[in-house]
């Protein structure tokens, strides 16, 4: 594999935009990418488009790649959806690695989008693909993830006040994001306060429902030198991996551990080098157990990073700078890009008042989907400022 | 009513439990290689990739983690324990229970009961040894 740099990075605005469509978002998020790396559409040899509901919800399972790049002038190339539940957009940005790093194209496009604002089940929990049987049963993500979280909280000292202060967190670093759908801060009363969903999550323990997407241009080496003239950001490492579904713990998933662990490998360094990470904060207990299974701390540390606010800005180890899926949003397919633009611009010194001082490498984690008990996908990206 | 089953599970069809006098008996499989268990049924073994045949499972398990669902999903229309269970036999299972009762380490019997739009499926009920 050569080595694969991402040159530009951009994203919409995240929010319900009612007036929005899919391929206005793309268009935006697109264009934005090409400025920022400085390149032009008619450069552009291949795109991965990452999105996972607009099938069901915009009659458009397919195509959303071709629709998004025709509307940003790009057309001629091979486009490839990407869909792999909530971790689309991180599956996308990987694709795009493989085809630069592979040496058969020179610029890529890893686009994700998503509107799921349309969607008529306001106000109810998401349901996931592929659970018909179980969504009879009563399942939905925040079901699913509850009674890990109870688990979690059997074997640390984790308790609600522990998985409410990461909301607290997250939006306190979303207030300083102008791209991030919640700003407003809240309080960790507030939170053990908004309207239950499933115990221990409460209505601001979860993620919202989203409008956005996000792109990023890859580019080999030869086509930086030429083209970016900012600090070079190296993907170091990709990782992605599916289900073990082996009945195992809830507390934590072993899943996120295989995917860091084939990441830190590959990177050639581990853990205690990132300065930075986005992980998968769909609800708060999610981020928690990411400590953990990402190797930030040791196993059952995860409830004194929060408490000592290691986690937050100005700590030892910032998660979720940009506010997270908790309160940047989570539009599905795009969330996965959207972490790839907060780790650019943090390590090329442009995250404006969320800039963690110094940063140069960072790791982007996004998980999704379910199967047999297990989630079914986790993916794991790291970047070096060279 | 016995024998029957209740739904199924996907586009395949696959039924899932049959309705023992109001016990749901779970329809699993067993590797006939490695001896693995799974529900629902499946054809090959994840851990060996033998054959698996039908296994009907008690029913009975042990709740490995429980929460209380405040904000129902569509066709549930009040909350509900909601809960992780390790079958005996081996397999987990999630599902509703009936009644506010469940907790984390109770042995329960999964029982036919309504479910989402008000279909029979099977819920968790906690056992109390005589």
């Amino acid at each position: 594999m050569r080595d694969v740099y991402v040159a530009g990075a951009a994203m919409t605005q995240f929010g319900r935009f009612p007036d929005r469509t899919i391929e206005d978002l793309g268009r935006e998020a697109i264009l934005g990418a090409l400025a920022d790396a400085g390149v032009h559409q008619s450069e552009v040899q291949v795109a991965y488009a990452g999105h996972a509901r607009t099938g069901r919800l915009h009659a458009r399972e397919n195509g959303v790649g071709q629709l998004c790049c025709w509307a940003a002038g790009i057309r001629e190339i091979p486009v490839t959806g990407v869909g792999n539940f909530c971790a689309s957009g991180s599956t996308s940005l990987r694709e795009a690695w493989i085809a630069v790093g592979s040496g058969l194209y020179d610029v890529a496009i890893a686009l994700g989008v998503e509107k799921l604002s349309s969607r008529a089940e306001r106000g109810q929990p998401l349901t996931s693909d592929g659970m018909e049987m179980e969504g009879r049963l009563g399942f939905s993500p925040p079901a699913f993830f509850a009674l890990a979280a109870h688990r979690y909280m059997d074997v640390t000292t984790a308790d609600r006040r522990t998985f409410a202060q990461v909301a607290v967190k997250n939006r306190a670093h979303a207030a300083l994001n102008p791209h991030a759908q919640y700003r407003k801060p809240i309080t960790v009363e507030e939170v053990l306060d908004a309207p239950l969903v499933v115990d221990p999550f409460t209505r601001l323990s979860c993620c919202p429902t989203s409008d956005g997407a996000a792109a990023v241009v890859l580019v080999s080496d030869r086509v930086r030198a030429a083209v970016d003239g900012r600090a070079a950001v190296r993907i170091a490492a990709s990782s992605l991996t599916s289900g073990g579904y082996r009945g195992e713990d809830l507390a934590t998933f072993s899943i996120d551990r295989r995917a860091a662990a084939i990441a830190y490998e590959m990177a050639g360094f581990g853990p205690e080098d990132l300065d930075l990470a986005e992980v998968h904060d769909a609800f708060t207990y999610t981020e928690v157990a990411h400590y953990e299974d990402l190797g930030f701390c040791a196993p059952g540390d995860g409830p004194r990073l929060v408490a000592d606010g290691d986690t937050a800005l100005g700590g030892r180890l910032p998660v979720s700078t940009s506010g997270g899926l908790l309160s940047r949003g989570h539009p599905l397919g795009a969330t996965g890009i959207a972490q790839a633009v907060e780790v650019l611009q943090q390590l090329r010194g442009e995250a404006g008042d969320r800039q963690v001082e110094g940063a140069r490498i960072g790791l982007a984690h996004c998980v999704g989907g379910f199967l047999d008990n297990d989630a079914a996908a986790s993916a794991v990206h790291l970047f070096v400022r060279e | 009513m016995t024998g029957d089953v209740r739904f199924d599970h996907d586009l395949a069809g696959r039924p899932v439990y049959r309705d023992d006098e109001g016990i749901a008996r779970l329809l699993g499989s067993r590797c006939g290689n490695c001896g693995a268990t799974a529900f629902p049924r499946r054809t090959v073994c994840l851990e060996c990739g033998g054959d698996h045949a039908p296994l009907e499972l008690r029913g009975r398990g042990t709740v490995h983690a429980a929460a209380s669902v405040g904000n129902p999903p569509a066709g549930f229309d009040r909350g509900f324990r909601y809960a992780c269970v390790d079958l005996a036999e081996g397999p987990r299972v999630l599902g509703p229970c009936l009644g506010d009762a469940v907790e984390q380490g109770q042995q329960v019997q999964a029982v036919v009961a309504p479910v989402r739009d008000g279909e029979l499926g099977f819920r968790f009920s906690e056992v109390r040894d005589a």
